[in-house]
């Protein structure tokens, strides 16, 4: 194998194992710097920076864990962590199911099912700024939505993003509509592994595709259901771009979530070390989160 | 006897099943196309009204004159509009050509290239994608902070570049491709360099081509990060505009929503004619935002 440039043939040697380290370096440096700074130096820097009180303006002073314990009974924070357990409660059931509807849906052999996979995977596409201006002008007390229910005979105009009752929800609601077709994604390419004999020997037992789909597809599904859970999970905690755009976390931190307060902490009240220790504490609950999903939703296929 | 009767239940029950399933299955596939193409019809429609049409109670649904100058309006009459999206464009464009040469060069080292720490390494980079954005925010902006490259475009590109899903995707490809291509090449004497550039690379189209459409929806539509970079409102990007503009512009929906096209057509159109390539990488990159 020792095969090096010039076509020279040669015995494996100590020059040609460097020449090839050399080469993969070379190979592999160019893109190894950015994550080097911008993920690894900057995990280091997070933690660091969360023991510190830090205003850009003056030297940053070490305060030890102050920040987590200041984390712990700051009222904003506490509220903004039951915000996003509510939200993650609700949108992630829904998601999940609405995406397995809809794959399951596709996958049947319908006509235009090239059109219906393209229509309904555009809200996912559109940008977060797009769906979330589209949906606050559609949630206007004057908007299509009040419109669409005072059709159907409820005579409401309510202020769905300016509500403190209705605002989550709205936003739920908008974030389910945009996501869904991305799980659906997922479910479908799982869906198309299942081996056709599997429902062929079914069918001959004499099941019916509703009870195929519920006692073959579902349980062979599992690692994707597992994914889906995970990735929606994951999803729910950062919830960032409709928050910032549409309600700024109001009315009354009826909306506000742990990223929109590591942002107005660190950027625009400038204090970096708590939306530092505001940031350690939201990744070590996704990853808390993310292995006791994994010892409750077992990832094997249940054959 | 017995097995006759048998196939026959079977092919005669299960037909008439079918029929009324698929008839359910196309009502529903109908219902869930309303549901996510109505906000979009809507807003062609609404970015069509005046401005006080758009305030009407109850909101028509077809505009009674189209008022193309929105169009025109939105370019003209917000400060920036066309520096947002020459910012957009150059953001995307210098992603997709660094991002797409570094990481298939990276990629490709992983795939074939056997060194001292690439098992680690591809082990730590598979890890990091469990990292929240959000934790880095502040690491990021303060090392940005010290470079100088705050309110400055490149500011936004060089932290993305960090992006480790890309070098993911390549090796796995690189490591799909027969190994044969290269063997033949070494023995010509080609360097792995010149493997890498002639043979490797024109054979790895499909992949870079899925690879930048996923990127480049990423750039185009990127909101959290440019957010935090950007200062002045001559810097920013089409998406954070847009989301000004509805601070500036409260009222003039029909402004927002005209703009918005903007941002959203290219990508929708992206979508339609590259369909395969866009479903592909979306379901194995299994979803970002």
């Amino acid at each position: 194998m020792a095969v090096l440039a010039g076509g020279a043939v040669r015995r494996p040697s100590r020059f040609g194992y460097w020449r090839r380290w050399l080469t993969a370096y070379i190979f592999i440096a160019p893109w190894l710097l950015f994550p080097l700074v911008f993920i690894a130096g900057a995990i280091v820097l997070a933690f660091y920076f969360s023991l510190t009180n830090y205003d850009l303006l003056s030297d940053p002073v070490f305060v030890g864990l102050d920040n987590y314990k200041r984390a712990m009974s700051d009222e904003s924070f506490l509220h903004a962590l039951r915000n996003v357990a509510t939200y993650t409660a609700v949108v992630v059931p829904s998601q999940t199911f609405i995406g397995l509807v809809m794959a399951a849906i596709l996958n049947q052999k319908l006509p235009w099912r090239r059109f219906f996979r393209v229509a309904w995977y555009l809200p996912c596409v559109a940008s977060s700024v797009v769906t979330t201006l589209i949906f606050m002008w559609l949630f206007l007390p004057d908007g299509f939505i009040n419109a669409a229910l005072n059709f159907v005979g409820i005579g409401v105009r309510i202020n769905w993003l300016g509500d403190e009752a209705t605002a989550l929800p709205s936003i739920m609601f908008m974030n389910i509509w945009a996501t869904a077709a991305t799980f659906m994604l997922i479910f479908l390419a799982a869906m198309q592994d299942v081996p056709g004999p599997i429902y062929e020997a079914a069918d001959l037992d004499g099941a019916g595709p509703i009870r195929q789909f519920f006692q073959i597809t579902i349980p062979l599904m599992r690692p994707a259901i597992f994914l889906v859970v995970l990735l929606g999970t994951i999803g729910c905690f950062q919830l960032y771009d409709q928050v910032k755009i549409a309600t700024n976390g109001g009315p009354n931190e009826a909306t506000l979530t742990v990223t929109y307060l590591i942002w107005k902490e660190g950027f625009r009240d400038l204090n970096m070390g708590y939306a530092s220790a505001l940031g350690v504490i939201l990744f070590v609950g996704i990853f808390v989160v993310s292995l006791v999903q994994r010892r409750f939703l077992d990832v094997r296929p249940d054959y | 006897m017995a097995t006759i009767a048998r196939t026959q239940t079977v092919a005669v029950e299960p037909r008439f099943r079918f029929r009324i399933s698929r008839v359910i299955f196309l009502v529903l596939a109908i219902i869930v196309t309303a549901l996510a193409l109505t906000p979009f019809t809507l807003t062609v429609s609404g970015s069509f009204k005046t401005k006080s049409e758009i305030l009407d109670w109850p909101p028509t649904i077809i505009p009674t004159v189209l008022q193309w100058q929105n169009y025109v309006e939105v370019w003209t009459n917000s400060h920036y509009f066309p520096e947002w999206i020459f910012n957009s464009i150059r953001l995307a464009g210098f992603h997709l050509l660094v991002y797409l040469a570094i990481c298939s060069a990276a990629g490709y080292a992983f795939a074939r290239l056997k060194f001292p720490g690439s098992t680690v390494l591809f082990i730590a980079i598979l890890g990091s994608i469990m990292i929240p954005g959000q934790v880095l925010w502040v690491p990021k902006f303060l090392i940005l902070n010290q470079l100088g490259l705050v309110d400055n475009w490149l500011g936004i590109a060089f932290p993305d570049l960090a992006e480790v899903f890309g070098v993911f995707f390549m090796t796995q490809f690189f490591k799909s491709l027969p190994k044969e291509l290269e063997e033949a090449a070494s023995i010509d004497g080609a360097s792995v360099f010149r493997t890498f550039r002639s043979i490797i690379l024109p054979n790895a189209y499909p992949a870079l081509a899925a690879l930048a459409i996923l990127r480049f929806q990423g750039e185009w539509n990127a909101f959290q990060w440019p957010l935090i970079v950007v200062r002045s409102p001559q810097n920013l990007t089409l998406p954070l505009g847009l989301a000004s503009f509805q601070g500036l512009f409260g009222v003039n929906w029909n402004w927002v929503l005209a703009g918005a096209m903007f941002n959203a057509v290219p990508i929708i159109l992206l979508v339609i004619f590259f369909q395969k390539y866009f479903i592909r990488s979306a379901a194995s990159s299994a979803v970002k935002g």
